[in-house]
């Protein structure tokens, strides 16, 4: 998910730049400081998590963890992870500082939009909330590996390939972050269930 | 929870028959040179080989020489074709790049001068899987062409038989230092950027207990 520096064009790199700076102005605009450790260990769990490859088979795939960070964070998924892809970038250099936004936004963008998607089912009975995090957590994958896709159409022509060969490779990562974010959201409603239901009057989102 | 049940057999059989796609987040290209040929190896971060992954070679004005793909472990060879500092890049696909320069001087060897070859240096490529039997040929060679020509050797001649000596000798360093290469994150990275990330929290807590302290 992470794309290399010098491979998409100017434009591209500027769009992406943009949208993730809007994106983590809104988050930090909605972070309530209750909520910073929160988005501190989410961030954290995103680091680790696409450091750590697991050899599985003949491929070996990382976890991205964004369905998870997006339907606790909302919007503050755009800072999470912008930090720890800043961190990736610098210490591993996966990714890169240039295509650091298009790579916030790819990661970030699918979080947010999940969230407004399913986060309002979380609150149903768990057996639906189970249902509507593996949903969340495998379609913010989904989202990325068709942004992934987009940002490469100005460079490697045909998007339709691209997206077919992006969305295939990442289809192990769709069920597992789904059945992760299920059992974290099924874990959470039992453990913790104010992280996942936020009093009105303080609602960060 | 039945459907997780279930699921869990299937997430594993698709991992053991999944295609060899690879989707790591950073690609490396590490090449060296063996006697005027550029060998190169290419990895995801993880050690994963990139097969059938593009490789270009550039000069340094940025004219593209050739190119080709990797082999199924992640190798591609080529001659190299002009003698100036060669720019490597790999694309595997997905927004994956990495590139390795490899410096004149690096690729040195080049064909040898009629001269030297008529020397009777061991040209047997297959002589740096055994260095030993490489180094008794060598000797031998040596010894039984000076006892019949006694053609005297020039500088030159002698610096790109020591050159190409010190390739076979160090081409098993050179493969192993490729092995080494891109490992993959260490722990103290990976507690280093958890830190980092840690301490971002501890001054978002500082600036709010700050701020908070003063009213209570």
């Amino acid at each position: 998910m992470h794309i290399s520096e010098g491979v998409l064009s100017g434009p591209v790199l500027a769009a992406g730049a943009g949208i993730a700076l809007a994106g983590t102005a809104i988050g930090l605009k909605k972070l309530d400081l209750d909520r910073v450790p929160q988005a501190g260990m989410l961030a954290a769990a995103f680091f680790v998590a696409s450091l750590i490859h697991v050899p599985l088979g003949p491929a070996s795939v990382h976890l991205i963890l964004n369905g998870i960070v997006g339907v606790l964070l909302g919007w503050v998924a755009f800072p999470a992870i912008l930090t720890a892809l800043l961190l990736q970038a610098m210490m591993f250099q996966y990714g890169g500082i240039t295509t650091l936004g298009v790579n916030t936004v790819i990661m970030a963008l699918p979080a947010v939009i999940c969230f407004f998607l399913f986060r309002p089912f979380i609150h149903k009975s768990n057996r639906v909330a189970m249902v509507a995090a593996f949903g969340c957590g495998a379609v913010s994958v989904l989202l990325g590996a068709v942004l992934v896709a987009a940002s490469l159409m100005f460079t490697e022509e045909n998007f339709l390939e691209v997206a077919g060969l992006v969305v295939t490779a990442h289809l192990p990562v769709m069920v597992i972050e789904g059945i992760i974010t299920a059992f974290c959201v099924a874990f959470l409603k039992k453990v913790k269930p104010e992280l996942l239901y936020p009093d009105e009057t303080n609602e960060p989102f | 929870m039945s459907l997780f049940k279930n699921a869990f057999p299937m997430v594993f059989l698709i991992f053991f028959f999944w295609p060899g796609v690879s989707f790591a987040h950073k690609v490396s290209i590490f090449a060296w040179a063996e006697d005027g040929v550029v060998h190169t190896q290419s990895k995801f971060s993880g050690g994963k080989k990139v097969v059938n992954g593009k490789v270009e070679v550039f000069d340094q004005e940025g004219k593209r020489l050739l190119e080709g793909t990797t082999n199924t472990d992640g190798e591609f060879s080529f001659n190299a074709p002009a003698d100036t500092d060669l720019e490597i890049v790999l694309t595997a696909g997905m927004g994956h790049k990495g590139s390795w320069t490899l410096a004149a001087e690096e690729i040195g060897g080049g064909p040898l001068t009629s001269i030297v070859s008529s020397h009777t240096v061991p040209t047997d490529s297959s002589a740096h899987g055994n260095p030993f039997a490489s180094s008794k040929n060598g000797v031998t060679g040596n010894n039984s062409t000076r006892g019949k020509e006694a053609a005297p050797l020039s500088i030159v001649d002698v610096e790109t038989i020591v050159a190409r000596q010190l390739d076979k000798k160090l081409a098993p360093l050179t493969r192993m230092l490729a092995a080494e290469q891109d490992k993959g994150p260490t722990f103290s990275d990976i507690f280093g950027g958890i830190g980092y990330i840690l301490g971002l929290v501890g001054l978002g807590a500082y600036i709010r207990y700050r701020k908070e302290g003063r009213h209570s």
